[in-house]
């Protein structure tokens, strides 16, 4: 059975994340390339994305963002079809445009430090996996790929058309 | 015919006006709503019952026919406006400036201040009165008529171009295509009536099989405006029917794979659509936890020279993950493929994710009923 939604405290986390999109520019985004342009131009450095290594697939770890010196590579895990490869890389998307850092970051604690284990230590101590939602930064990034995967599925029904978009919502 | 009409165009206002009550800041579902209203109210009016309630008495030369026709014609302007409001929020959005808003409330004023004017003339000076045999083509009447028509056949001629300049995909798109080829009937009409009142000018009301032609197209274009306003409403009612049915499919399959990957749940409340959030939600935590599984699965030899289908492989992931224990936690190492048409927990290529895994979760539930049939027997 589904429930309605009721009144909690996630509504300060809604307006956080709403408030990021609307302010990045993401609130008619049609595709992931868009997103990460947006990324791109927010932190002023390129992003880089690529599959996680087979040899870095790991336990319940399913995105990593590393923010390097000059650029942030963005890793996903790769298994379970295209729709779960976007939403953790929207999460990892999430993580950089909020400006995140590891809550966590005593290197040999983080989960990351097993799974890169010759990445610098002050790199990993930056490193944010998508994994559990313990944590405030780990809801807003996941929050932000759930509404971002959204709005991308309606804005390609409607094909970046802004007229259709008001359509939808004088018709819907 | 005309009261199927009316009737499915109080619909369409009805459902407009109750989505306008619930998003009273959206100027466009406003403009859509007032001019759906508008026009059922003149559709209402057209109706011979409703004439014969409120008509004054037996037709009189060179007077108004009766009162409904006036209030007909001056729903049709509040129509048209409200039509050149919906065009303005569509085309502009935010950018509208009270100004465009008060320049096009003022042209349809005029409209209706003049068309009413010129529609009571005969009440003035009786004099004016032509033929009583010439029916709805009376002096005055008819002018007014016309400028009513010409005004709101070229909003409807706006509506129309801007319908099918911009279609999308879906029960939007449909809707969208459906209300422009209504709108584009609708403009047919008026051109069938303007070109009859402007024959009716000169003294010659002999064109009946155009008037009769105009009220087809009326009924055709109307039905067509007011079923392209329910599509996209209805397309969301059907989706949302859908998705509650998956959400309730997968129950099993989520239980089972978050019983033992719990770390995947996020529990957040939607501040919007609660029923596509929610399904969402329940398929990124099962594909989650599958990713955090899949090393563990054991991995059934594919079945030789047999077509690629997707029910043998959701019962063949099913089966697996029943077998899964229940002490996965983290599972570290394994080395799932990266292919995901070879994997076991992807959904084969083409097939959408949501009916895979509910497919998945179908070959759950019968197991399970299968094992409980067998345990009953025993």
């Amino acid at each position: 059975m589904i429930t309605e939604p009721t009144e909690t405290g996630d509504a300060a986390l809604h307006q956080r994340v709403d408030d990021l999109i609307a302010a990045v520019g993401l609130s008619d985004v049609a595709s992931i390339t868009d997103v990460l342009t947006a990324v791109a131009h927010e932190r002023g450095r390129s992003v880089e994305l690529e599959p996680l290594p087979e040899d870095m697939e790991s336990g319940d770890v399913f995105g990593l963002c590393l923010p390097y010196e000059d650029r942030d590579v963005i890793l996903f895990r790769t298994g379970a079809g295209p729709e779960h490869e976007l939403h953790s890389t929207l999460h990892e998307c999430g993580h950089l445009l909020f400006g995140h850092v590891a809550v966590d970051s005593h290197t040999g604690s983080n989960p990351v430090s097993r799974l890169l284990p010759d990445l610098d230590a002050d790199l990993i101590a930056q490193v944010l996996a998508r994994s559990s939602y313990e944590d405030e930064q780990e809801r807003e990034a996941e929050l932000f790929a759930m509404k971002v995967r959204a709005v991308m599925t309606a804005a390609q029904r409607r094909r970046g058309d802004a007229i259709l978009r008001r359509f939808d919502d004088a018709l819907g | 015919m005309l009261l199927a009409v009316t009737a499915v165009f109080w619909l369409a206002a009805v459902v407009r006006a109750w989505r306008w009550r619930r998003a009273p800041k959206s100027p466009a579902l406003r403009a859509i709503a007032i001019a759906l209203l508008s026009i059922a109210v003149a559709l209402t009016l057209d109706l011979p019952a409703v004439q014969q309630v409120l008509a004054a008495g037996p037709l009189r030369s060179g007077t108004p026919d009766n009162i409904a026709d006036l209030g007909k014609q001056l729903a049709i302007v509040t129509g048209a406006w409200a039509c050149q409001s919906l065009l303005l929020h569509l085309t502009r959005g935010a950018e509208v400036t009270n100004t465009s808003e008060r320049t096009r409330a003022r042209l349809a004023i005029t409209v209706a201040v003049l068309s009413t004017a010129i529609y009571l003339v005969p009440l003035i000076s009786p004099d004016t009165a032509r033929n009583p045999e010439s029916g709805i083509a009376q002096p005055f009447i008819t002018e007014s008529r016309l400028l009513v028509l010409v005004y709101a056949g070229t909003v409807l001629f706006l509506v129309m171009k801007l319908c099918w300049t911009h279609t999308g995909s879906g029960s939007l798109g449909n809707g969208v295509r459906i209300m422009g080829t209504g709108c584009g009937v609708m403009v047919a009409y008026a051109l069938t009536r303007i070109v009859y009142f402007a024959v009716a000018h000169y003294g010659h009301t002999l064109l009946p099989t155009v008037y009769r032609a105009g009220d087809l197209l009326q009924i055709l274009g109307l039905g067509l405006i007011a079923i392209g306003t329910l599509i996209p409403r209805l397309g969301r009612a059907v989706a949302g029917h859908r998705a509650r049915r998956a959400y309730a499919e997968l129950e099993p399959l989520w239980t089972l794979v978050t019983e033992r990957v719990p770390q995947v749940v996020f529990a957040t409340t939607p501040d919007g659509d609660a029923t596509a959030w929610q399904l969402d939600r329940r398929i990124i935590e099962i594909q989650d936890a599958l990713v955090v599984l899949a090393p563990g699965l054991d991995r059934p030899p594919p079945v030789a020279g047999r077509p690629a289908t997707s029910a043998p492989a959701a019962a063949r992931l099913a089966a697996a993950l029943e077998q899964t224990p229940y002490s996965t936690r983290v599972v570290v190492g394994g080395s799932p493929s990266s292919d995901t048409e070879e994997s076991l927990i992807a959904p084969p290529a083409g097939i959408d994710p949501v009916r895979w895994l509910v497919q998945v979760s179908r070959s759950l539930t019968r197991t399970g009923a299968q094992d409980s049939r067998l345990k009953e027997t025993r």
